[in-house]
């Protein structure tokens, strides 16, 4: 079987990713009467999506050997865009097009640094980051746009068939980008030149466009990611994001993907947010104290970097 | 009684064996050259002497006693020191800081660094300004504060491997001049080369390992260039002449140049392997990589190969010499890999078809004869043999005109080898053209129909069939000139 | 994984507290417990529910927007009886507002309003009586003339708004020979009101009197100040205890006193009343904490 792309049954045997989110599920079932509810589960669900679509994007991006810290300043972005543009009389759809295209063009602007100027993606992405920020910032004249169409409320907060619109667009967009990665010669590409550069380059494969397209796919999830927030805050905030970027790449490291590249899957990125999300849901619930849950939390994706690091070396 | 003496000594990678139970004695005030072809065991002896590596069997000896390293660190303690190609010094630092690296007080007085330093280097015949950045000197003068400092720690043993790759004539010249006059104070050098001239003018005896045993080791004055050469590739039974294998036509002129490598026009064949020799920074791997518009520039048919793409659009496809660093992606299967350079072909509108990959990679692991028949293992669990095969695999699946091999057999066992072999003639009668660049004289006399040897960056000599492995050896050491 | 999963789950336990099923819960969403003024509003609140036989879950936004609607859903899902929210913005927290609606739980607003939603009661200092004397203090300071710097608190909680407010109503009322030169937000944080007053200092030549939406911002502009040697004065809001000792030493000329402790404790005599069952009036109520002005004798 091969390791570097996972199928439900590998996760389970591998890792054991899933057992470690049932015996926390479980486990919170049974300290917390109000955990294990239909509407707690669909609650905990609707907060991690957010996060969970940054965290697809930013799985493409590790699985070729880079990072990107710019998502939360490119959410940030795309949530303005889209509610000022609504605000200023465009149609929402269009507003939230356009910002999905500002997007993925905040994306591929990272991905020209990182792939054709060569420039370490931390800190191309970095800059990337704060430009951005400043960017949101300018837009919005350090002020939310408030005020915004119903069509931002129903995507945000809306329910279809009983289950919130922001769980079906974060599915949505995990099976798209499982298909990508699996199905698609550009995934099997993104695999290899995450996994050993050199050779892909050896092999004709046209690395500079893979590099390009990964970082560009990230700010597409970063700004999906961004209409989404707008909507749950039915405002768009000019500090949004912020921080963002740390969350995702806990999601994706938790999930099993590996930090050098090469190696992981989007499947294992879904988890590593809902552990992150269930543990928050958790220590909410059991009103463990803010402070506390920063430590829980800090602890639990070191753990998951230790086992990655574990893993690794038992491989050689 | 020899200064240091090395019994019996035995090392294995893996599955090979380079160190078979070698003894090697050095005296005071001696240069000992050590020669012998890549792989038979040269560096690996001299990395167990300085303490980098650790002797499966046998013991080292200095001064009759019996010498435990167990690191480089304890063998400098002990007085051997080897003087690396990639220095052990810092740039940043002044000479005279490079001078007394490890043994700097706690409080750093420059007068009285300085003054250390010119007590060193004086009377070594070096006129180094003590004060300058590291960074300042040349590879050469680089060197020789290496070699000072080793001498300045009480360094009894000095080994060096392949020193003058990156000297000029003047800086070979100074460190010539500094081993004379070490080996006048009592120390002992071991002194490793693939350039008989260099050997012939500086040492005292010789020793030659050829797969990983001593064979012979005599006074330089009973020696022969020639002699030395015949003992390197030993008493082989000449290989049968290649039957006659090239066919009509030519496929392609190559039109190479690069940094290291003076321009270079080679005319291939259909059917035609052609090898290039010669020693590391010969420019015979540059050639190859040109050709494969790695590096330089690189023309094939009158049209430019600016990068790999290029290159495999005009048909052309390189096997590199390191195949787990350059040839395979190790996490992905074997399947993957084999798929890797054609994956357009693969796929309907991006999205690949399963069915396609299968039987392309099923074709491929049966012609090669894969072991084992799994593609979906990850390559890295193949043997060194087997991931070759991949690498091939992988290549062929993209149906090329010419293959470009760089150490083809490096690291693989004897049977695969034979394997490749066999497939590599297979291949070349089908109508493919060849270039094999390699270390591994025998290899290039036996599977080549000429050898192009390469010294200094440019071809001095091409040889046709009927091949000799003596002759090839002779060429790319320099003993053919020196005689 | 597993073993450390398990220990996990060992600290959570011993964290969360035992859960008394006997007592009612009522939950707090703090913007913030990074700032002190909002450490007394729960403390007070702690009291005040403590007296009434409350349980009281006090969750911590950080500041942070998409935190604080996650916390409220939490809540939510704990099934507490009433909610009372400190939002870190006002539009933000609407949806969390409107699903605590939509639920049945009654929703009190401490401190900062929110913009939309059904909410029972509003608990808040009269911040625009507040700005009102800052207002009419730098008028008398600056003897009716003179250049004046607002820096502003978080753009769009009322707070900021109402101070504002009455700060720029009282100067424009009573006193049009001092003007605002400067008015810039830091975001009623400490180390923010420090750079941004640097940067003022630099762009203003002239400045005699800086008017901070709260206590941290001012205590930041004083650093600043107190570096560039220039003879200013500086009036905060809130009379944290750092501020009042500052007024105190004369380095601050005043600070106007809200008391959080009084909110926190009047937003849980509120909720205990609604738990005992008492309705939710029709339209927000709007429950005004008294505010004073804190200045010192001795200072001139």
């Amino acid at each position: 079987m091969s390791p570097a792309r996972a199928t439900w049954r590998e996760l389970l045997s591998r890792y054991g990713i899933l057992l470690a989110f049932l015996a926390l599920a479980t486990g919170l079932a049974l300290l917390s009467p109000s955990f294990l509810s239909p509407s707690n589960l669909l609650n905990v669900l609707r907060q991690i999506s957010v996060n969970a679509l940054l965290a697809f994007g930013m799985t493409t991006v590790i699985l070729c050997a880079g990072i990107d810290l710019s998502v939360g300043s490119v959410l940030a972005v795309s949530g303005a865009l889209a509610a000022g543009l609504s605000v200023a009389g465009w149609p929402a759809p269009a507003a939230m097009a356009a910002a999905l295209v500002a997007g993925t063009l905040m994306g591929l602007f990272n991905g020209l640094f990182v792939a054709a100027f060569r420039i370490a993606p931390f800190i191309a992405t970095l800059g990337g980051l704060t430009i951005f920020r400043g960017v949101a910032l300018v837009y919005t004249g350090g002020r939310p746009i408030t005020g915004l169409p119903d069509a931002f409320d129903a995507l945000g907060n809306g329910v279809a068939f009983g289950v919130p619109v922001p769980v079906w667009v974060m599915l949505a967009f995990l099976g798209l980008t499982q298909f990508l990665l699996r199905f698609t010669s550009l995934g099997r590409a993104v695999y290899a030149v995450g996994g050993n550069e050199e050779a892909a380059r050896l092999s004709g494969l046209p690395v500079m466009r893979t590099k390009l397209l990964v970082y560009g796919y990230s700010g597409l999830a970063a700004a999906m990611g961004g209409l989404v927030l707008t909507g749950r805050l039915n405002s768009a905030q000019p500090t949004a994001g912020s921080g963002f970027e740390l969350d995702a790449i806990a999601a994706v490291v938790v999930g099993g993907t590996s930090l050098v590249g090469g190696r992981g899957s989007v499947l294992g990125t879904f988890l590593g947010a809902a552990i992150i999300g269930v543990l928050n849901n958790g220590m909410n619930l059991l009103d463990v104290s803010a402070f506390y849950q920063q430590i829980v939390k800090g602890g639990v994706i070191l753990g998951a970097l230790l086992i990655d690091r574990l893993v690794a070396a038992r491989k050689d | 009684m020899a200064l240091l003496e090395m019994r019996a000594i035995r090392k294995r990678f893996g599955g090979v064996e380079a160190l078979k139970g070698v003894d090697l004695a050095l005296e005071a005030g001696e240069v000992h050259a050590l020669v012998g072809e890549n792989g038979a065991g040269k560096s690996t002896l001299m990395k167990v002497l300085s303490g980098a590596l650790q002797p499966d069997a046998g013991e080292v000896r200095l001064d009759g006693r019996p010498l435990r390293l167990r690191g480089v660190a304890e063998a400098r303690r002990a007085g051997v020191v080897m003087v690396y190609q990639e220095l052990t010094l810092v740039p940043d630092l002044s000479v005279a800081e490079n001078l007394q690296l490890g043994r700097l007080p706690p409080l750093v007085r420059h007068a009285s660094l300085e003054a250390s330093a010119r007590a060193l280097l004086g009377p070594m015949g070096l006129s180094i300004p003590p004060g300058a950045p590291l960074r300042s000197l040349g590879a050469g003068a680089q060197q020789l504060v290496a070699v000072a400092r080793a001498f300045g720690e009480r360094a009894r043993v000095l080994v060096f491997d392949e020193p003058t790759a990156t000297l000029s004539a003047s800086e070979t010249a100074q460190l010539f001049a500094l081993i004379r006059r070490l080996r006048g104070e009592g120390v002992a050098v071991a002194y490793i080369s693939h350039r008989l001239e260099e050997i012939f003018e500086l040492a005292d005896r010789v020793t030659v390992l050829r797969d990983g045993e001593r064979v012979a080791t005599a006074p330089i004055a009973e020696l022969t260039p020639e002699r030395v050469v015949t003992l390197m590739v030993g008493r082989e039974v000449r290989v049968t002449p290649r039957p006659a294998r090239r066919q009509a036509g030519a496929l392609g002129r190559f039109e190479v140049s690069a940094p290291g490598l003076s321009p270079l026009s080679l005319e291939l064949g259909r059917g035609e392997i052609v090898g290039l020799a010669g020693v590391v920074g010969s420019g015979r791997s540059e050639a190859l990589e040109a050709m494969f518009g790695l590096r330089g520039r690189g023309g094939w048919r009158g049209r430019p190969v600016s990068d790999p793409r290029d290159a495999l659009r005009h048909g052309l496809f390189l096997v590199p010499a390191d195949r787990k660093a350059q040839g395979l992606v190790l996490e992905l299967s074997a399947r993957e890999n084999v798929a890797l350079a054609v994956l357009p072909r693969l796929a309907r509108l991006g999205v690949m078809v399963p069915a396609r990959e299968r039987t392309l990679v099923r074709r491929w692991f049966d012609r090669l004869r894969v072991r084992p028949d799994d593609p979906e293992r990850p390559a890295r669990t193949f043997s060194g043999g087997n991931q070759q095969k991949l690498v091939l695999a992988k290549g062929l699946a993209a149906t090329p005109e010419v293959l470009l091999l760089e150490e083809p057999t490096r690291g693989v066992d004897v049977a695969t080898r034979a394997e490749l072999y066999a497939l590599l003639d297979e291949l070349a009668a089908g109508g493919l053209g060849l270039v094999v660049s390699s270390s591994d004289t025998e290899e290039l006399a036996g599977l080549c129909d000429r050898v192009l040897v390469f010294r200094g960056g440019r071809v001095v000599k091409e040889l046709a069939a009927p091949l000799h492995r003596e002759e090839v050896v002779a060429h790319v050491t320099g003993a053919r000139d020196v005689a | 994984m597993l073993t450390r999963v398990t220990l996990l789950l060992a600290a959570l336990a011993l964290l969360a507290p035992t859960q008394a099923e006997a007592k009612e819960t009522v939950g707090l969403s703090i913007s913030t417990l990074n700032n002190p003024f909002f450490v007394t509003l729960r403390d007070g609140a702690r009291a005040a529910a403590a007296k009434a036989g409350l349980e009281l879950v006090v969750l911590d936004a950080q500041d942070k927007v998409d935190k604080q609607v996650a916390d409220v859903e939490d809540l939510i899902q704990k099934k507490v009886k009433v909610i009372l929210i400190n939002p870190t913005d006002a539009a933000a927290v609407v949806p969390a507002i409107k699903r605590a609606n939509a639920a049945g739980i009654p929703v009190i607003t401490v401190d900062r309003g929110a913009s939309g939603g059904a909410v029972a009661f509003h608990i808040a200092s009269d911040n625009v009586a507040g700005g009102k004397l800052a207002g009419d203090l730098v008028c008398k300071l600056l003897g009716g003339k003179g250049k004046a710097v607002e820096l502003e608190g978080v753009p769009g909680t009322s707070a900021a708004r109402d101070r504002g407010a009455g700060f720029n109503a009282a100067l424009k009322a009573g006193c049009p020979g001092v003007a605002v030169v400067s008015r810039q937000t830091a975001n009623f944080d400490r180390a923010q009101g420090l750079t941004v007053m640097e940067n003022v200092l630099q762009a203003q030549p002239a400045i005699d009197a800086v008017f901070a939406h709260n206590d941290e911002m001012a205590l930041g502009a004083l650093q600043a100040v107190r570096a560039s040697k220039r003879p200013i004065r500086i009036v905060g809001f809130d009379a944290t205890d750092d501020a009042v000792k500052a007024v105190d030493a004369c380095e601050l000329k005043a600070t106007v006193a809200q008391q959080p402790s009084e909110m926190g404790r009047l937003a849980v005599e509120k909720a205990a009343a609604l738990v005992k069952g008492g309705k939710a009036p029709p339209a927000t109520e709007f429950i005004p904490v008294a505010l004073r002005l804190v200045t010192s004798e001795k200072c001139k």
